[in-house]
């Protein structure tokens, strides 16, 4: 008996060890999440609408305000939303961030490029996928952490100016994803640009033709990308050549970008209509819509819904309204109104029918950035025919043409070319960058910029851009107290 | 115990005796032989033995050797018997055996060269003894009980002449047992138990017969008499011949000895009371759910509460919640702070509590529960009712055996089994627990009168234009108010409008409409009883829970049933099955209190219920329009609203444990613990589309562009949402033990070994299904097109986007592995120095964690010293027990699944917002190579006493624990694009002490009071930690911050208030002395620390009254040393009424407020400024809120509950024929003390608000019945 029981409990004992002693045991994989192992699981990585998409905050909130193509209604602007950071960059204050603040705008950036860096560094080394295509996607990551640099760049890097840039503070160059790494510093406006360059220009070599969508970077996207780059940069002739190459890839797409042509579109059947509560029902109001996109990264640019900043009591500067011809269709994207539709006293436009906006480029910057360099480089009727070609999308032919007096003139054609940036970009982030930009261009220094707050009870206030300090924001101090030793901007 | 005792020259021969008991028992003795166990051998007669704690069995085994002698027993009888102390050189047999048995459950007697055991049941007697007239004999009938009328089995029967004869005996017979464990054999000779002569011819007679003097042929000639006998398992006990005016002593451990006249009474009920001084800590054995340890040999630190308050407190079913205050070093976080929720998503909630102290900041806190030997993850199904024993668990050397999650303590359940050898009981427990509404004034809000006053004064409409709120919130006040300003209405009507309002109070409503008194009923009842091989305990119990909540129903009922089998000596199983099922329901009422606009009322004069769309937010002018468009009705009726929406869910949980020991050789036995545990739930949800948030949302799915084009509905306009949602946990521990048992240098030392290992999974799985426009009766649902509905739909009726993201079908899974592999042993040397030790290793599934980062062993080392042993402390008779022990270890805190990895953890992205290209991957969790589990070491110094005849009891433990690698949210480099993630960052250290005292303050036979006193403080400090954020080393980062370097966990730090300025504007001190208003100006050292929010000093203070059948008990708990943040004003900027709900009022502190210059002089109270600008570039109110003027003492004293308790008498009881009867009523929650004057409970105070009890005093009546 007592022999039994010894004989069973051993083998019993043997038997409940062996199997929970299996090796396997502990080696299990949760359900619904994985680690990134074949080249698919890359490329699915990429297709993660945080690349592209940025309707939780970030984008260009701060660039929407900053530009001097808004203007604000008191009440309106100042109650919307009880953020200080909104009336602070609008006033462009010089500390817009407390010591608590993390910017939505550039945490969605370096969260991206967390991304970028993983895809960049591992996809080569994944599994089952061709060597094509894991260089594919390679280039791809690379061309989106371009894109990433140059909006940081051009935000907290003093504007891009041959002589001082290799000089100028930049931003610090990330290479890794690598949530421990520690002692960043700030590389020179010049060490950014040439890695901007280098990303683009070794994607360019590689990225296909073609792109699964217009929200996965493309070849035309990325040769678009450096052509504004070197835009900024000054160097128009060499942005030419890449322009020219993104129209060409452009064209040669499955679903090539075209522009929407508002005579069509905002005209009895067209695709725009009905004017609903917000306005025509375009792009802006569609951030699925990628007709006119070669790349597309939309942010959130309506009223404040507690992440971002929101446009509230924004409306459109009376001085950048004056720059519509009263044909021009895309003021049917504007409404003289406030939010609750009641008319605005002093006929101030608010832009209601963007409550998306789109970032990357579209085909009608693609225009304008080939205008601009064809002008700058002397090509007046080159430039002429690629500005016409976007007004005759926008208005009525009859009113698209460029005054044969500015056609004529360089100067004259440029700055139309700027203020047709302005028309079709207008409250929308790309005015800030202009002015930057253009803060260093000799055709324009001197320049003022201003942002009126208007209130008919108290009376209006007039801000004024403090240059050349404010035109480059400040790092917000968390990122600053992070680096010990990282000098921030003046 | 002896059995007995002659005094005087009357001895009796040991031969004679054994003659008449041999004629008695002979027969039945040899039928038993044949299965009863014989072990034989045969030597001398002088007995030498020296046995400290030795089995009774052993010693047997050594008298046999020494003597010769057999002994005939029944197996069981052995494994019943107390362990023998003895220490005698040439001691004659029957001493031995005298010392032996003393105590025992059962006798023997001596046949020729046999010692026969037997039961207790017959009485012994010493005939000769007894002089008495015969007429004056009687026969007596008697049955001993408890309290509770339950039979006393084994008690002791001493039928004397007098007490003072009664007095002798046992004296004599003390001191002779002392005599024999000390070993000083030549000091039992003036007892001359061994050598009885006999002074009169013995007759044979029938047991229990008493001799008279005469029949004995004996001179008649006064004596004394000593007469004891043991009741039997019914706690009877029968004298055959009692002398009519002799006394009874009857006596039993634990209980007081009662004095008891026969008094000619043939039939007599003795009912023994509890002694005192065992009423609290019946501290006899720790379970740590490996071992079952005995006090003395127990090294570590462990307590139990009282479970007679534990039981008693029916005020709740939680076992967490029972346990507040009584158990030194367990805090319970007591109210709505401290209310967790089940992990698995089954909607259980259980009460927080904290075994000394922090030991993590990022990490849960919680205990590691285990029933059975199981850890459980849903302690929410044990029915306390069925709990038998609670240990806790709280340094290494308890813990340390469960390894990498026990660095938080660990409890240690226990439920009921049967007991062997019992006949069946039955036992009902009931109570009605009545908690009745919640009181609001606990937490005041303006009166409607105060109200429209505040609203006039804070009326902006410069700053909030009427036409910004296009999209807002506009209470009926700001109504009245804006169309005044915009001239649609006069002065005058408006006026008569506000002080319309301003007469109305709603909270008369809001309490008959949305609040029913709350009560809770419960019935329990149960089932034990056993044989010699099979015993068990069943219990049923209903619990009806109905909440403040109009239309919820919630019941449950729990079945468990526990066996024990012991088929033979060498194979125990005892089967825990337990069963438990929650059935609940709800309805759709708001959930709303007093700060809700005061003045709205929810039915009119006639009793009809008021429609208030405003309340949802839209301005009627909005509202209007998309009612116009979408054609959709949008009013609003909350009373209409309660049958639209239904909720129904039914929770299951099986729990089976089996613990099974096999005995394999010798002192090796194989022990095995299997449990499984599953607990299905389904809750179903129908939203009518009727209903108004599903109305909203068509809306919101609506495209119609005017009022004229006929509407499109993306989603079904009929039926309703209805989710399915079904959880399970299923959990299963498989442990497999070798253990190895053995008294080493002749059963001096005792030694036990265990090795095992152990696997554990815990799955969780959740699955829900949610249709669209379902049908209840036709169960048809509508077939969406999730992919457009996802992409969004442009331009409807209340959005430019409208977007469907419910994802039809979700699933979550969770699986958590652990393997591990232990070995604990403990020695105790000489019965006084008892050492021990435990080893862990735990490997857990933690996902893509390096499992090389988990080899950190957890382990623990322990002594203790039985002082109290020592010969030198003999002679301290007040001392009845001391011991030192001290213990160090290591325990462990592993983190949750994710929040270690050395890979970046994809998650397919869902829907929101549908993905133009796709299917998508995003990170889940950044990759994480560096992290290991938090280890926590522990030093544990104790004492443990009794004093003064055990009046006085109880232990003191000192404790100082470090733990080193916390794992925390730490600040990273934002430069990686990640601001934020898991990290070990630093070390905690808590210090502390515990004391546990129980006394017996007075003590009569009908009265007694006794004191219970629970204490522990903790000192807990956070040495280093690694990153503090940049945001971190801000003032508005230490004042949320949850841990400081050099401070407590939980610090409250707060700004030096400096009073208003003359715009009434808060200043603050900065550490320079300057005084400022300018916002942000505060830096990291210039605010103050003012304590910590955890309680430093807590515990219980108990004291139990009893008289007669009464007991009082009132159980106080005490909280001190901490601090918290006063409820103050939350309006200073903004509109009165600004957001949709049922919120809108605001404290009473706002009337209060700086409204003009000098003010300051007399409130602190900052002013009102409209303009959210302006206040926050003006001026910070946090200068205020977060000022020191509004930090203040949270200590308290509250008695916690007061139960009066009645057993009705015996008596009474037996006509009804009942075994026992107690009804008790209990009432809870009284603050007897507290150190704040502003009338806060801190119970119910959360960083800086109140939250109303759910009741003021709840009240139970509850009865307990046994028949």
């Amino acid at each position: 008996m007592k022999k039994h029981f010894k004989i069973i409990a051993i083998l019993f004992l043997l038997g409940v060890s062996q199997t929970a002693c299996k090796k396997d045991f502990l080696e299990v994989i949760p359900k619904g999440e994985q680690v990134a192992v074949t080249t698919a699981d890359y490329d699915l990585l990429l297709n993660s609408y945080s690349l592209y998409n940025y309707l939780n905050g970030g984008g260009f909130q701060e660039e929407m305000v900053m530009g001097d193509d808004v203007a604000a209604e008191a009440g309106l602007f100042t109650t919307a939303s009880p953020q200080p950071q909104l009336t602070r960059v609008f006033q462009w204050a010089d500390v817009v961030y407390e010591p608590k603040d993390l910017p939505l705008d550039l945490q969605a950036y370096l969260g991206s490029m967390y991304t970028c860096n993983k895809v960049i560094n591992e996809v080569l080394t994944s599994e089952s996928g061709t060597d094509d295509q894991k260089k594919s996607l390679q280039a791809e990551a690379m061309a989106d952490r371009a894109f990433l640099n140059f909006i940081l760049i051009n935000s907290y890097g003093k504007p891009y100016l041959a002589s001082s840039a290799a000089t100028d503070p930049g931003w610090p160059i990330i290479t890794t994803a690598n949530i421990a790494a520690t002692g960043f510093k700030r590389n020179t406006v010049q060490e950014m640009y040439d890695f901007i360059i280098k990303d683009l220009t070794a994607a360019i070599a590689v990225l296909p033709a073609q792109s699964v969508s217009p929200s996965r970077i493309s070849r035309a996207g990325a040769e678009a990308l450096l052509g504004k780059v070197y835009v900024f940069m000054g160097k128009y002739s060499e942005a030419l050549p890449l322009l020219t190459a993104a129209f060409g890839d452009v064209a040669a797409a499955t679903t090539p970008a075209r522009l929407y042509d508002y005579n069509v579109e905002l005209a009895p059947g067209g695709s725009f209509l009905p004017i609903g509560f917000y306005g025509p029902n375009g792009p802006g109001n569609n951030y699925q819509d990628f007709t006119e996109s070669v790349l597309a990264k939309i942010f959130y640019c309506g009223s404040y819904n507690g992440n971002g900043f929101g446009n509230d009591g924004l409306v459109l500067d009376p001085k950048t309204a004056a720059l519509y011809g009263s044909s021009d269709l895309r003021l049917q994207l504007y409404a003289a109104n406030n939010p609750d539709g009641s008319s605005n006293p002093a006929g101030r436009l608010r832009k209601y029918a963007v409550q998306y906006a789109n970032f990357g480029l579209g085909l009608s910057e693609l225009y304008l950035l080939s205008a601009e360099c064809k002008a700058r480089t002397n090509d007046l009727a080159g430039a002429t025919t690629d500005v016409e070609t976007l007004r005759k999308s926008r208005m009525p032919a009859a009113d698209a043409s460029v005054p044969s007096a500015t056609a004529a003139d360089q100067t004259a054609l440029i700055k139309f070319i700027i203020d047709e940036r302005t028309r079709e970009f207008a409250m929308e982030g790309f005015r800030w960058f202009d002015m930057r930009r253009l803060s260093v261009d000799p055709l324009f220094t001197g320049a003022i910029y201003t942002h009126t707050l208007y209130d008919a009870t108290n009376g209006n206030t007039v801000y004024t851009l403090k240059q050349p300090d404010r035109l480059t924001m400040q790092l917000p101090p968390f990122y600053i107290a992070a680096n010990p030793g990282m000098e921030n901007n003046p | 115990m002896l059995l007995t005792a002659l005094f005087g020259p009357c001895r009796l021969q040991r031969k004679d005796l054994t003659k008449t008991l041999l004629v008695m028992r002979l027969t039945s003795i040899l039928l038993l032989a044949t299965c009863l166990h014989l072990s034989a051998k045969t030597r001398g007669q002088q007995i030498t033995l020296s046995e400290e704690h030795a089995s009774l069995g052993k010693v047997f085994r050594k008298i046999t050797g020494q003597t010769g002698y057999l002994f005939v027993y029944r197996d069981e009888w052995l494994r019943q018997a107390q362990p023998v102390d003895i220490n005698v050189k040439d001691a004659s047999l029957q001493q031995v055996l005298d010392i032996c048995f003393f105590g025992q459950p059962f006798t023997y007697v001596i046949i020729d060269k046999m010692v026969v055991l037997k039961e207790r049941t017959a009485i012994i007697r010493q005939p000769e003894l007894i002089y008495v007239d015969p007429s004056a004999l009687i026969d007596v009938h008697g049955r001993v009980i408890d309290a509770n009328g339950n039979p006393l089995a084994g008690a002791t029967v001493m039928l004397a002449a007098n007490r003072q004869d009664a007095d002798q005996f046992i004296k004599a017979r003390t001191a002779a047992m002392e005599n024999g464990r000390r070993g000083n054999s030549s000091e039992l000779a003036p007892m001359e138990i061994a050598a009885p002569q006999a002074a009169y011819p013995v007759q044979a007679g029938a047991p229990g017969q008493i001799v008279t003097p005469a029949q004995a042929g004996a001179p008649a000639r006064p004596t004394h008499f000593v007469t004891v006998m043991v009741t039997d398992a019914n706690g009877e006990f029968f004298l055959k011949g009692a002398p009519e005016n002799a006394t009874l002593f009857i006596s039993n451990v634990g209980f007081e000895t009662q004095e008891l006249k026969i008094n000619k009474r043939k039939d007599i009920t003795v009912r023994l009371a509890i002694k005192v001084n065992q009423l609290s800590n019946v501290e006899v054995t720790y379970n740590s759910g490996y071992q079952v340890l005995s006090k003395e040999r127990a090294t570590g630190a462990y307590s139990k509460p009282d479970m007679e308050i534990f039981k008693a407190r029916s005020g709740t079913m939680d076992v967490v919640s029972r346990l507040d205050g009584l158990v030194p070093g367990l805090t319970v976080i007591a109210g709505p702070n401290g209310v967790i929720a089940n992990r698995n998503g089954n909607g259980k909630t259980t009460q927080s509590a904290l075994i000394r102290g922090k030991s993590s900041v990022g990490l849960s806190t919680e205990p590691l529960y285990v029933v059975n030997g199981v850890v459980v993850t849903d302690y929410a199904d044990v029915e306390p009712d069925d709990i038998a024993d609670i240990t806790v668990l709280k340094d290494a050397a308890a813990a340390a055996i469960w390894g990498a999650r026990a660095a938080n303590g660990v409890i240690v359940v226990t439920t009921k089994s049967g007991k062997r050898d019992s006949k069946i009981k039955v036992n009902y427990s009931g109570y009605i627990n009545f908690q009745g509404k919640p009181d609001f004034g606990y937490s005041p809000m303006l009166s409607s009168r105060q109200y429209i006053q505040a609203a006039r004064e804070t009326f902006d409409p410069v700053e909030y234009p009427w036409g910004s709120l296009y999209n807002d919130y506009i209470a009926p006040h700001d109504l009245i108010l804006y169309n005044q300003y915009r001239g649609l209405i006069t002065d005058a009507q408006a006026n008569a409008s506000l002080d319309s309002l301003a007469g109305i109070n709603n909270m008369g409503q809001i309490k008959d409409i949305w609040f029913r008194n709350a009560l809770t009923t419960n019935h329990t009842l149960s089932l034990s009883g056993g044989g010699s091989v099979y015993s068990f305990y069943s219990s049923l119990s209903y619990t009806d829970t109905k909440s403040n909540s109009p239309g919820a129903k919630n019941n449950s009922y729990r079945i468990n049933f526990t066996q024990d089998i012991n088929p033979n000596r060498n194979i125990k199983i005892s089967l825990t099955t337990a069963l438990a099922n929650t059935v609940s329901s709800s309805e759709n009422p708001i959930a709303i209190s007093n700060s809700f606009l005061p003045y709205q009322l929810f039915k009119d004069a006639q009793g009809h219920s008021i429609s208030m769309p405003y309340v949802q937010g839209w301005s009627d002018s909005l509202r209007n329009d998309y009612q116009a468009r979408s054609r959709i009705n949008l009013d609003y009726n909350p009373i209409g609203e309660m049958n639209l929406k239904n909720a129904h869910n039914n929770n299951l949980a099986v729990n089976i444990t089996a613990n099974a020991s096999i005995r394999i050789w010798k002192g090796l036995s194989f022990l095995g613990t299997y449990g499984y545990a599953q607990s299905p739930g389904t809750s179903n949800s129908y939203d009518d589309h009727n209903e108004y948030s599903m109305r909203r949302r068509l809306v919101g799915m609506t495209v119609a562009p005017t009022t004229a084009s006929t509407p499109v509905y993306y989603l079904p306009t009929t039926g309703g949402q209805y989710i399915h949602t079904t959880n399970d946990q299923r959990n299963w521990t498989v442990r497999n033990q070798l253990a190895y048992v053995a008294n080493p240098r002749n059963g001096k030392d005792e030694l036990s070994v265990q090795v095992g290992q152990e696997a554990q999974e815990q799955h969780n799985t959740r699955e829900q299904l949610i249709l669209e426009g379902y049908d209840q009766n036709l169960e048809t649902y509508a077939t969406l097109d999730y992919n457009l509905l996802s992409q969004g739909i442009f331009n409807t009726v209340s959005s430019f986007y409208g977007g469907y993201y419910t994802l039809p079908f979700s699933v979550t899974d969770q699986l958590q592995r652990y393997d591990s592999y232990f070995a604990l042993a403990n020695y105790t040397f000489n019965h006084k120095y008892s050492i021990d030790g435990s080893w862990r290793q735990d490997h857990s599934n933690l996902f893509g964690h390096d499992r090389a980062t988990q080899n950190r062993p957890i382990w623990s080392v322990g002594g203790k010293w039985q002082l109290s042993k020592e010969n030198f402390m003999k002679p301290v008779r007040w001392v009845n027990e001391l011991g030192l022990r001290t213990t160090y270890g290591i325990t462990g805190n592993s983190p949750y699944i994710g929040t270690a990895s050395t890979k970046d953890i994809l998650r397919v992205s869902y829907s929101y917002p549908a993905v133009s290209t796709g299917p998508a991957l995003d990170i889940q969790g950044n990759a994480n190579t560096t992290l290991t589990w938090e280890t926590t070491q522990t030093l544990n110094i104790g004492i443990d006493y009794s004093l003064l005849k055990n009046r006085i009891g109880g232990s003191i433990d000192l404790y100082h624990k470090s733990t080193v690698d916390l794992l925390g949210n730490v600040a990273l480099n934002p430069f990686t694009g990640v601001t934020s993630g898991t990290g070990n960052i630093g070390h905690l250290v808590n210090k502390g002490i515990e004391l546990n005292l129980h006394m017996v303050n007075f003590q009569t036979r009908d009265f007694s009071w006794s004191t219970g006193l629970r204490f522990s403080y903790n000192k807990n400090k956070l040495v280093s930690y690694s990153t503090p954020s940049p945001y971190s080393l801000t003032a508005s980062g230490k004042l949320g911050a949850n841990h400081w370097i050099g401070y407590s966990s939980a610090p409250l730090f707060a700004y030096q208030f400096a009073g208003l300025d003359n715009l009434g504007d808060p200043q603050i001190r900065l550490a320079d002395k300057t005084v400022t208003k300018t916002p942000n100006a505060a830096g990291v050292d210039d605010v103050v620390y003012k304590g910590t929010t955890i309680p430093v000093f807590n515990g219980g203070f108990t004291n139990t009254f009893r008289y007669k059948g009464f007991s009082l008990s009132v159980n106080m708990i005490y909280s001190l040393g901490n601090v918290m943040r006063k409820d103050v004003n939350t309006l200073y900027t903004g509109r009165l009424a600004s957001s949709a709900g049922w919120t809108g009022n605001v404290p009473v502190y706002f009337a209060d407020r700086w409204k003009k210059a000098g003010d300051e002089k007399i409130t602190n109270i900052p002013s009102y400024v409209s303009s959210y600008y302006v206040d926050f570039t003006r001026r910070s109110t946090d200068y205020y809120r977060l000022g020191d003027i509004n930090v203040v003492s949270a200590s308290y004293i509250k008695v916690r509950d007061v139960t009066l308790n009645y057993s009705l008498p015996y008596k009474v009881v037996q006509v009804l024929r009942i075994e026992r009867v107690n009804l008790y009523v209990q009432t809870s929650n009284f603050m007897i003390w507290r150190a704040n004057k502003a009338g806060i409970d801190p119970e119910y105070q959360s960083s800086g608000y109140r939250s109303v009890p759910p009741s003021k005093h709840p009240v139970s009546i509850g009865a307990n019945v046994s028949f």
